[in-house]
């Protein structure tokens, strides 16, 4: 591993350390009126990780989008490398997610899944993506292989607005923490929030470039064995 | 560039993927009116419309205070909106938000055009992280 990958690594530790000791023992519990009477809500607490997963799933997936495009303008390995390998942290911080968010809804709407638009428009996000890498082990040529990926990427990537939007356009039960007006916390929720969301960020470009050196190791490796004949 | 049996794989995988999509659309488009773009209805939508009565409708409001009712599993309470009133009847698990004052959204057929036999209850989450009473809103 790259020093620059491991320093990356130690940031994003620290900071989302930092983040779960501010969720749980700095931000308040938020509260509710019921029945005319204030009750507080633990289950909260799973938004400080599961809102920033989900703004990183859909950051990696517009910028697998971005490298996709590059690839098909320059027609460079590093871009096709970079935008699968995007994609895929896209796809797992998705999974992510929609467990995070499974076991949110279970506890506040009552339900495991519910055909709403947020829920709705991110599944068909996962499955669009998942056919990313039904297409990739399809082609066995590489380079066409890459061009194709690239350009499903870029494709691909419109579900990103759409799903960002949903909530924003139809009325729905997914609550729209942050609009407009700003965001709807307090200052010490709103803390814990950044810090965890940017660890998050910090994470995931650590996973990036972890993966696009595996990828050209791997490439290398490839490279060694046909010049050795098998 | 594709041989012939990842060629039937993509295109298997193809087809199950723009009909699951299509069907998703089709239903989130679906449930909403003409009018207006939603997922769910009002309550004034459903009691003044008897087109509604015997159908399947999924209904959103606030949970009226004081008018929740428990016999053991069986609810019955009202939603409104306004001065819009809606009667539901329930009977299951409850989420635990559940309460008077809290926004809902009941899925169920419509009895009458003023009650509702609900066959799944969601609570809504709020949007605004509060962590005590400030008064108002």
């Amino acid at each position: 591993m790259e020093k620059a990958t491991k320093l990356l690594f130690a940031i994003a530790a620290v900071l989302l350390l930092t983040g779960l000791a501010l969720a749980f023992l700095v931000a308040p519990q938020i509260v509710i009126q019921k029945d005319g009477k204030d009750v507080s809500i633990f289950s909260q607490k799973i938004f400080y990780f599961h809102a920033p997963i989900a703004e990183t799933s859909l950051v990696a997936f517009v910028i697998g989008a971005i490298f996709g495009a590059l690839f098909l303008a320059r027609k460079e390995r590093k871009y096709d490398f970079l935008s699968f390998a995007s994609v895929e942290l896209g796809f797992v911080f998705g999974a992510l997610v929609m467990w995070t968010g499974d076991i949110w809804t279970r506890s506040e709407w009552g339900t495991w899944w519910e055909w709403e638009p947020r829920l709705t428009t991110y599944l068909i996000l996962m499955l669009l993506y998942s056919g990313y890498f039904v297409l990739r082990s399809a082609v066995s040529e590489e380079s066409s292989k890459a061009r194709l990926s690239a350009a499903y990427s870029v494709i691909a990537a419109v579900t990103v607005p759409f799903t960002f939007f949903a909530i924003r356009l139809i009325p729905s039960v997914h609550p729209i923490v942050f609009d407009s007006s700003g965001a709807k916390m307090e200052h010490s929720m709103l803390a814990a929030f950044l810090v965890s969301m940017f660890g998050m960020t910090v994470l995931y470009v650590a996973f990036l470039l972890l993966r696009y050196q595996t990828l050209l190791a791997g490439e290398e490796v490839d490279y060694l064995k046909n010049k050795l004949g098998g | 560039m594709v041989d012939s049996k990842s060629k039937t794989r993509l295109l298997v995988v193809t087809i199950v993927l723009i009909a699951a999509i299509g069907y998703m659309i089709f239903s989130l488009m679906g449930n909403s009116s003409s009018s207006s773009l939603s997922y769910y209805r009002k309550i004034d939508e459903v009691t003044k419309d008897s087109t509604y009565v015997g159908k399947n409708v999924r209904v959103g409001g606030e949970i009226l205070k004081g008018s929740v009712n428990q016999e053991g599993r069986k609810y019955t309470f009202k939603i409104h909106d306004k001065d819009k009133q809606l009667m539901v009847t329930y009977s299951g698990q409850m989420p635990s938000t559940f309460g008077g004052g809290v926004q809902a959204i009941v899925e169920g057929r419509l009895v009458s055009q003023n009650l509702m036999e609900a066959k799944s209850i969601t609570t809504q989450c709020p949007s605004k992280y509060k962590s005590k009473k400030t008064g108002g809103n």
